[in-house]
């Protein structure tokens, strides 16, 4: 594919902010944006936003940040997933020839609600949802195949992370070069909860994309969506293999998604990849994933 | 062929809202002196009610607070038949009620909400009314029951 | 951008309840139907976009659950929600990713089962801090917006009563339609339970359950695939501000729907879309807005409205057919909504579109309307 560039990211930090309202906090990370990419609201063409409704509390919840994210008389999608997808769908709309300059932007306030009552709500309604099962009980068992304790709950977590894509860019600036992204099956009893071949399918897109044939070689670091602990070393292993346990744990970077919130988390490691990038050269992973048991899977591969 | 089921959930889930300042504002001066705020735009000079981040139109970010009246001109009306779940109450709101889009003197925006009147002989747009206030305010728009026409001036039209 | 054609759509019989599937194999009901139209099966589908409102059914994350009723197993799944839009987003989405020359195939697929959840408390979920507090749901916002079209356009119930009657009579020859009212009259809409002033009972959309998906194709692949694809011509959105008190009249000036009109016509040539445009099937929520959308889209001078429906021109049998399915009024999964409208206007393109077929169609319009005033506009055209 035709490399994208990435011109500024911006986010909040992701403390629980129960006195900030959801435009303000999108506010100051599109602000944030804009300054890195030097640019103002009228470069851009069109924005992509990521959130959900029952964590927003209202419906068609994009109507609330309308104006901050600059869409009043102007194109904005609005993906109900991971800001990590979003992304894909953003570098997507350009290399359709859509649009020049898209804004992507994801926000979640896991302190407004009850992210058990809501992730139960994820549950097909007839056979799983009845079962009280939530992120954290699915999570616990996913623990469980690997030999594993429950995991800790995540943290509350409040915030937003925005970046700005291109198809050219005045400055070098580190590019997406890849993206694929896929859901597992729902039913947790028909998966192999060990194992996600929903992430081995997205990061196969993206590497097809990317030329990358060795992954192990080619990928400098990596990013990974790890809400609950012992995902990190679930989804390093998925990505390079329980062999290379050595060489993953290098690449993959100390900094952890505990405490970014949902629908954000991704986004957020796309933005830890690019600030890494414009320090050094390499090509590196950012990982996203949603649903239960990280049953949707998005890998972007940037290059500097 | 076996008899097709249903399997009933009552779901619960409740949210806290943030305000922010500039909704914190709003309430404050809407509860404890009974005053509308409004946010004009520096570039446009538009003022908004509900105050807000930003000016959407000129993508301005919104500081100059403007007291907006509980008066106002009727911009659209209706009379609602069926009922409505109201959401400050989770019941449907007895019918039939009158509604309007009612522009506050001062404001370039128009609110949302209840009429006195509801025979749709005696409204008409342009029509002048006012804001009947309950005695305890919460800081919400609720604090409004409704609006009335007028000193009974309800054909005298807005000049 | 990448030539991009629809290949094959397919939908579910919509109506209040179908209590004899799940989301899923609902969704699978539209899937199975739009393959089998296309001549494909699920395993040369790319990539997959979904639309549905997941408060209404009162789901989290519903793709995660139903996605599989659209052969979402390890492929790439996108889901859009945008209120009303939703399902003519998802439609641009996946033209996008189609165009984008990353999936050679896209299914979009749209739906909502009303029946499932309790769409009214759904609809409640507005601004806590503002809107909440007053009841007026979307009926009494748009007999508010209603009572200044009226004011300043002089258009009459009776006038909106026919785009009533026009839309539910032109159900009656669509087998998915969910109300088939060949019977109906003006006098039966204006004798209809009043809802909202002025906002008949017969005036509205329903709720209905239902799914339809749509299957775009690379160019190469839709000229090998099928005989006479629906080529996207032009798809553009707009949003505008989030309280109904920000909008100047909505429905009088709708300037998303004008601007959005605007540029896909400047993109595709047209001038004088009465006349070029063979078919519209656009997201009329109520009899008044369609009316209002004529003046929006161009099909009339302002004020002209009334006159258009008066002569018969958006008729079955007219310059200009708006909404030979039945449109929005006959028929409402509010996910799957504005995928109807691609579809059919798709199927027109075609020569797919069975009983309610209007001859000839080389250019067709469809429009997705949302929240309080955001527009979707694409045109589809043969060759």
């Amino acid at each position: 594919m035709q490399p994208i560039n990435i011109l500024g990211v911006g986010r909040t930090d992701y403390n629980p902010k129960p006195d900030i309202s959801i435009p303000e906090m999108v506010h100051r990370a599109v602000q944030a944006a804009l300054a890195d990419a030097g640019l103002t609201m009228k470069d851009v063409d069109a924005r992509v936003t990521a959130s959900a409704d029952l964590w927003d509390g209202l419906t068609a919840s994009n109507v609330a940040i309308t104006e901050v994210v600059g869409a009043v008389m102007q194109p904005e999608a609005r993906v109900a997933g991971d800001g990590l997808l979003a992304a894909c769908h953003g570098a997507m709309s350009i290399l359709a020839g859509a649009y020049n300059v898209v804004l992507v932007v994801a926000h979640c306030k896991s302190s407004m609600g009850d992210s058990d009552g809501i992730t139960n709500w994820t549950f097909d309604p007839i056979f799983q949802q009845p079962l009280g099962l939530n992120d954290v009980a699915a999570s616990a068992l996913q623990a469980s195949t690997l030999s594993l304790a429950p995991p800790l709950p995540c943290p509350i977590a409040d915030g937003a992370a925005a970046i700005i894509l291109s198809h050219a860019s005045p400055l070098p600036t580190p590019h997406l070069i890849g993206m694929g992204w896929a859901l597992d099956e729902h039913y947790l009893g028909d998966r192999d909860l060990t194992d996600s071949p929903a992430l081995r399918e997205a990061a196969r897109r993206a590497y097809t994309l990317a030329d990358i044939d060795d992954p192990k070689r080619d990928i400098t670091f990596v990013e990974l969506s790890d809400q609950f602990d012992y995902q990190r070393k679930l989804w390093a292993s998925v990505l390079f293999g329980k062999t290379s346990e050595v060489a993953h744990t290098a690449k993959t970077s100390e900094v952890s998604a505990r405490g970014v919130p949902p629908f954000v988390a991704g986004l957020d490691r796309l933005i830890e990849v690019v600030l890494r990038l414009r320090k050094e050269s390499g090509t590196a992973l950012a990982h996203g994933c949603w649903g239960p048991c990280g049953q949707g899977q998005a890998v972007v591969v940037v290059r500097q | 062929m076996t008899e097709l089921l249903r399997v009933s959930h009552t779901m619960t889930l409740s949210w806290r809202y943030g305000t922010s300042w500039y909704f914190a504002e709003f309430i404050r001066a809407l509860r404890d002196e009974r005053r509308l705020l409004g946010l004009r735009c520096p570039v446009c000079r538009r003022v908004y009610l509900p105050p807000r981040v930003v000016c959407g139109n000129c993508y301005a970010e919104l500081s100059e607070w403007v007291e907006v009246k509980d008066s106002g001109t009727v911009r659209a009306f209706t009379i609602v038949h069926i009922p409505i779940v109201d959401p400050t109450s989770g019941q449907p709101r007895p019918t039939p009620y009158g509604m309007a889009l009612i522009q506050l003197d001062g404001a370039d925006t128009t609110l949302n909400h209840y009429l006195a009147e509801n025979n749709p002989a005696k409204l008409r747009i342009g029509m002048r009314v006012q804001a009947v206030w309950r005695e305890e305010r919460r800081g919400t728009l609720s604090d409004i029951v409704h609006f009335a026409a007028m000193n009974n001036q309800t054909m005298n039209d807005e000049q | 951008m990448k030539r991009v054609a629809v290949i094959g759509t397919g939908q579910t019989k919509h109506t209040k309840a179908r209590d004899d599937v799940s989301q899923t194999e609902l969704v699978r009901e539209a899937t199975t139907r739009a393959l089998a139209d296309a001549g494909i099966t699920i395993h040369e589908v790319d990539a997959i976009v979904l639309s549905n409102m997941e408060l209404f059914e009162g789901r989290a994350l519903p793709e995660m659950w139903v996605g599989e009723g659209a052969g979402g197993y390890r492929k790439p799944v996108t889901k859009i929600a945008t209120g009303g839009t939703s399902g003519t987003s998802a439609c641009i989405a996946g033209y996008h990713q189609c165009a984008s020359g990353l999936f050679d195939i896209v299914l979009v697929v749209g739906w909502e089962k009303h029946s499932e959840g309790a769409t009214q408390t759904g609809m409640a979920l507005t601004d806590p801090l503002w809107d909440r507090n007053v009841a007026s749901g979307a009926v009494g916002n748009f007999a508010l917006s209603i009572s200044q079209y009226v004011a300043e356009r002089g258009v009459t119930p009776q006038q909106a009563a026919k785009i009533a009657v026009k839309a539910r009579r032109n159900a009656a020859r669509n087998p998915n339609a969910h109300l088939q009212m060949d019977g109906i009259t003006v006098e039966k809409v204006l004798e209809s339970r009043m809802l909202a002033d002025p906002v008949h009972l017969l005036d509205m959309c329903p709720q209905s359950d239902g799914a339809c998906a749509v299957i775009y194709a690379a160019e190469d692949r839709a000229k090998k695939l099928c005989p006479r694809p629906a080529w996207v011509r032009a798809a553009v959105t707009r949003h505008d501000q989030p309280y109904i008190g920000d909008l100047d009249r909505r429905l009088v000036t709708m300037r998303t729907l004008r601007d959005a009109a605007r540029e896909a016509y400047q993109r595709v040539g047209i001038s004088e879309p009465l006349k070029e445009i063979d078919v519209a099937e656009i997201y009329e929520p109520v009899s008044y807005a369609e009316l209002a959308w004529y003046e929006a889209l161009g099909f009339c001078a302002e004020g002209e409205a009334g006159r258009l429906i008066d002569d018969g021109v958006t008729e079955m049998n007219g310059e200009l057919p708006v909404n030979p399915s039945g449109g929005v009024l006959s028929t409402n999964p509010v996910g799957a909504s504005g995928v109807i409208r691609v579809a059919e206007a798709a199927a027109q393109v075609m020569g797919r579109a069975g009983d309610h077929q209007v001859a000839d169609v080389r250019l067709a319009l469809a429009t997705g309307y949302g929240v309080y005033a955001w527009s979707d506009v694409m045109i589809l055209s043969a060759g």
